[in-house]
Formats: structure tokens, sequence, C-alpha cells
């Protein structure tokens, strides 16, 4: 009970061990580690995510009622369908150019891996855990989205699950580019907290003329379709905070209503782009 | 098994027990959907209320294992470790602050919440201090606030069940002894109350309790041995509480810093136990709850009157109370008049 000289020696070597493996996380030495965590600890919430889906199911939760397989399925069809209607969205000309440029086969489809969150990122990330990894053939770097719009990126995958940055979370960066008028920028998540849908920030660079309420944002190209597949819609513009003045800054600023909920993720696509693509 | 196989073995247990409760964490307490949407972190409650029940080492243990836990588990995207040092802290902090809670829940439900508070700041600043772009004075308003009050809610709920089901199960098990009602030998060891309040907290037989000089009487072993540790079911019963409420403390004090008191209603020479245990009961209509009745003749009461009156002994009876600083006493028993003993007494007697 009493705070002796020994507790106090025990408190300094755990710190100590916390530090050092800080330190090794900056180094990019704490990968082994990491990966093993990632592969047990992963299992053990696929594990916990089915009993407790399967107690939902006994319960007769909403949208557990032993029909997850079809669900799924129907929920991959709709990506599906999303993505082949961000293909044919793209203008037709600045398609075959970007394909041209990244190396993008327009006939080549996606394949859309389905997915369902089994796990949600802690206190201030915006990270979630999907039930697939790389035996299902997902790397880091996949595009993940659900019916409605973008989610995030793949940022690590264990044998038998991936983690997920959401594209709220703070430390995210998508790029985008304006729908209507083509703009290019980005968009930063907001991060944790500050109840209510989180809006995400978007920079748009040069001319803020096409910049206005109610224009749709959707992912620009980057190669190989990695980390985001182009023409995924992010969210709408709902309020322009500032146009680029004569004497101000160079990047207008906007708020997005993202499509997808970050808050109510269930079945998502993973994108597994940049395979068998030349 | 050696010594240091079993450390290494509890630290293995912990360790696994760290990973399972981050594991619960991220697949269970996080998926709900919560006011402020913002989930209980169950490591940090976790340790914070094994340093409570276990002390320093243990909380520092188990915020660590915790931490690490939630550290490595999938969805994290921040530097493993981050959380392990600020979970470790906030153990290694309410297990100090443990021998100022003791067993009391009110000042455990103090404890709670500062360590709460103590651990998501701790954890916001290492990540603010490691360059996590999400922490923001207005995210910090936000998120820290609704964290800790829900930290408090589970720990101060824990903390509360673990208290009643400590006072059911004592409860419980004098009944299945049958220390309350059968044997002679078995009532006095019920009736030997032993409560104390060591200097590490928490209530225990005290080292510094020792029984005062004075002749033996029938029925004293059952003191003797509470005070040795080795009554079964004595200390238990005392540790949680069932001690009775504001019966006499007779004969023994506690040496220590705390306001340790032991009871016995048969250390007291020459006097018949007149106190007596009321089991609960259930009439029509209402339930009657058990209770310790200090009986007409009790000398602890008149000395524990006598006593907090200020006075230093009790007249006839050979009881003395000598100040020990504070508000401990020494109580001794000197022989009174040979004319005196064996005579009953009565309590309470006019001071």
């Amino acid at each position: 009970m009493r705070d002796t000289r020994r507790t106090r020696i025990a408190l300094g070597g755990l710190l100590a061990a916390a530090a050092l493996l800080i330190a090794a996380g900056r180094l990019g030495a704490a990968y082994p580690l990491r990966a093993l965590g990632g592969t047990m600890l992963g299992a053990a919430e696929r594990g916990m995510a089915s009993a407790t889906g399967s107690l939902a199911a006994v319960l007769g939760g909403p949208g557990a009622a032993g029909s997850g397989a079809k669900v799924n399925e129907l929920e991959r069809e709709l990506i599906s369908a999303r993505l082949e209607l961000s293909a044919e969205r793209l203008d037709r000309a600045e398609y075959d150019q970007l394909a041209r440029l990244l190396r993008l086969s327009s006939r080549e489809r996606y394949r859309v891996v389905a997915a369902t969150v089994i796990a949600v990122g802690q206190g201030w990330e915006q990270a979630v855990t999907l039930g697939a990894g790389s035996r299902q053939g997902v790397r880091a770097g996949d595009t993940v989205l659900n019916g409605a719009g973008l989610v995030g990126t793949v940022t690590r995958v264990s044998p038998s699950t991936c983690t997920v940055l959401l594209d709220s979370d703070a430390g995210a960066v998508v790029g985008v580019r304006l729908a209507g008028s083509g703009l290019l920028g980005w968009v930063t998540g907001s991060g944790a907290g500050l109840s209510g849908p989180a809006l995400l920030r978007l920079r748009v660079l040069g001319p803020a003329t096409g910049l206005a309420t109610g224009e749709e944002v959707v992912t620009s190209a980057s190669v190989g379709g990695r980390p985001y597949v182009p023409g995924i819609p992010v969210g709408v513009v709902i309020r322009v905070l500032s146009a680029p003045g004569p004497q101000g800054s160079l990047t207008a600023t906007a708020l997005v209503r993202p499509y997808a909920d970050p808050a109510a993720l269930d079945v998502v696509g993973i994108v597994i782009a940049g395979r068998g693509l030349t | 098994m050696s010594r240091l196989a079993r450390r290494g073995l509890i630290a293995l247990g912990v360790a696994v027990l760290g990973m399972a409760v981050a594991v619960l964490q991220v697949t269970v307490a996080d998926r709900v959907a919560m006011p402020g949407g913002v989930a209980p972190d169950l490591p940090l409650v976790a340790a914070v209320l094994a340093g409570l029940a276990r002390g320093p080492t243990a909380g520092m243990l188990a915020g660590f294992a915790g931490g690490l836990g939630l550290d490595l588990a999938p969805p994290s995207v921040h530097p493993a470790g981050e959380l392990a040092l600020a979970f470790c802290l906030a153990g290694y902090g309410s297990g100090r602050a443990s021998g100022w809670a003791g067993r009391s829940v009110p000042r455990r439900l103090v404890v709670v919440p500062a360590g709460a508070a103590a651990g998501e700041a701790l954890r916001a600043l290492a990540a603010a201090v490691l360059g996590d772009p999400g922490i923001t004075a207005a995210a910090a308003r936000h998120v820290i606030p609704w964290a800790v009050g829900y930290d408090t809610l589970a720990g101060g709920t824990l903390v509360v069940l673990a208290a009643l089901a400590a006072r059911a199960r004592a409860r419980h098990g004098l009944a299945r002894r049958g220390l309350a009602r059968r044997s002679p030998a078995r009532r006095g060891l019920a009736r030997g109350w032993l409560e104390g309040r060591g200097p590490g907290g928490g209530w225990q037989a005290v080292p510094g309790i020792r029984r005062p000089a004075g002749p033996r009487v029938p029925g004293d072993f059952a003191l003797r041995r509470a005070i040795a540790g080795r009554a079964p079911g004595v200390r238990r019963a005392t540790a949680d509480g069932i001690a009775p409420r504001g019966a006499a403390p007779a004969g023994i004090f506690s040496r220590g810093t705390g306001p340790g008191r032991a009871f016995s209603r048969r250390g007291v020479p020459g006097r018949t136990v007149a106190g007596r245990t009321v089991p609960g009961r259930t009439v029509p209509g209402r339930t009657v709850p058990g209770r310790t009745v200090p009986g007409r003749g009790v000398s602890g009461s008149a000395l524990s009157r006598h006593i907090r009156a200020g006075r230093r002994a009790m007249p006839g009876s050979g009881w003395r109370a000598s100040p020990r600083g504070g508000r401990s006493f020494r109580i001794s028993w000197r022989r009174a008049s040979p004319s005196r003993r064996g005579r009953p007494r009565r309590a309470g007697g006019t001071p």
C-alpha cells in the first residue's frame, strides 16, 4: 500500500519503458510491436465483434437480424454502383487525360471488398478498424467509402483487420476538386469533439470565384488510385469562410458537410485499386 | 513457486487483463453512441480503481497495461506508449491517494474523478506534445469534461457497487458461519468486533493494537485471536463495515495514527456481555434492519462515555485511559480495591 522506494523504482521503470516505446515509434522501430498488437488484438476484436453481433441478433436489434451477409452484399453493390457513377461523372475528356496521366485503365473495374466496422477509434482519434485485412487483399492506401460517400483511407493492415483513418480526423488530408468549377484543393478533418456533425475544412487554391455554397466536393486523382480513388463524392460546401482577397492569403477556406457520417459507419467498401492496373 | 516466477505470472496476468479491457473499450464502449460523442476510458477507470483498491504499484501496473493495450489495439493511430505513460501516472496517483481514501466510499468518490481528470489531462498533454493535430483548445474544452464525467460515472458506480457487495457478502458470511447466534464460542468471535484504521488506510487489524493488561475472562480468546488476525470472519466482518455503528468501544484502542478502535464486549473483565445483536427481520408491511444494541451494563459504553467526557478513569472498574497524543488513548487496567473484585458493576455509573 505504501509508497516505498521500490514502488518508485518500478514507476520509473514503467515510465522509461513508455518513453522508450514513444521514441522507438518516432524512429520507426516500433513496427514489430505494432504488427504483433495488430494481429493479436485485431483477432480478439474480430471475435468480440462477432460475439456482440450474435448477441445483438439474439436480442433482435435493428440491422442484426441474421441478414448480415445480405446487407454486406447489397452494400457492396451500392458502392460498386457509386464508383461507376463517379467515373461517369468525371468529365470525359478530363478523365481520359487523367487516365493517361495516371495510367489508369478506364476499362478496368475497381474491385470492392465489403467490410464491417469492428472497432472504433478511441478518444481523440477518428479511426475505425474493419474486419477485412491482407487476407482479403487489402493494402495500406486503399480508399474506403460507403453508400453515401468517402469514408477514409486504409493506413495499417493486419492479416484479418485493417485500420482506416477517417477523413474527419484532424490529421487526414484529402486532395479534392470542386465538381462544378474544377478548382483544386484539399479538405482536413476537424478531429474529435464538437457535438453535431463533424464538418470538414476545405481549402482551395487559386481564384475563389467558383467557391459557392452548395457545390459538391469530390476526390481528385492520385497516382494509382491511392490513397484516394478519383471522383468519390466527399461532401457539399455549406459555408464559405474566406475568399482570397487582393491583400489576403492565397487560399480560400470553406466548410464542407461530409456525405458519410463518421459516427454511424457500419458496412463500408474497400476499393482494391492499383492491382493489375498498369 | 519462486517469488520471481509468481511476480512474473502476476505481471503477465495484468498485461492480459489490460489488453482485454482495451479490446472491450474499442469494440464495445466506443461504439455506443452517447451524448457528447465521448465514451468512458475503461482502462483509465480500471487503473484508478486498481490504485484505490491495491495501492500505487497495482495502479501503475494496471494503467500501463491498459494504456499499452489501447496504444496497440488496431484503430489506434497515435504513437505507441502515449497512453501507457498517461494512464500509468494516473494509476500511481490514485494509489498514492488510496491511503487517504481508505475504505471510505465518499473519499473514494473524490479520488475517482480526480484520477480521471488527471489521466485525461495527461493524455491530451502527451498527445499535444507529440504533435497530434487533433488536440485543439476547442476540442479539449469539449472532450475532456465529457470524458471525465463518463469516467467518474463508470468508476463511481463500480465503487458503490463494490461497497454494497462487500457489505452483503460480509453479512452473508457471518450468517453462514453461524457467527451471530450459535455456539457460545462462535458467538464470542462474532462479538469480538475488531475495527481499526491503520496508517496505511483501510480497516484492518492494526499492528499497534494491543490488548491492555488485565485478567482474562472466559471468551476473551476471541478477541485475542481477532487481534492476532487469526479469527475467521471477524476481520472480514469488521473490514466491511459491519462493526456495530455507535456500539461501545471497549478495552482496546489503536495506537496507530488513525482513529482506530477495537470493539469487544467480552474484553472487559468481570462483565458478562449484555449487548446483543438483533438480526434483521421482516414484519408484515416493512423490513426492520438488523442492528446491534449495547445492552444495559456494557462496561465499554460507559468507558467510552467517560473518555469522551474527558475523564481518564472509570470509577470502580480499574479501567484507565491515558491520552497518547491526538485522539488515541492507551487503555490500562489496574486492579481496584479487592473488595470490588467480582462484583457486578453497573455500567454508566455516575461519573
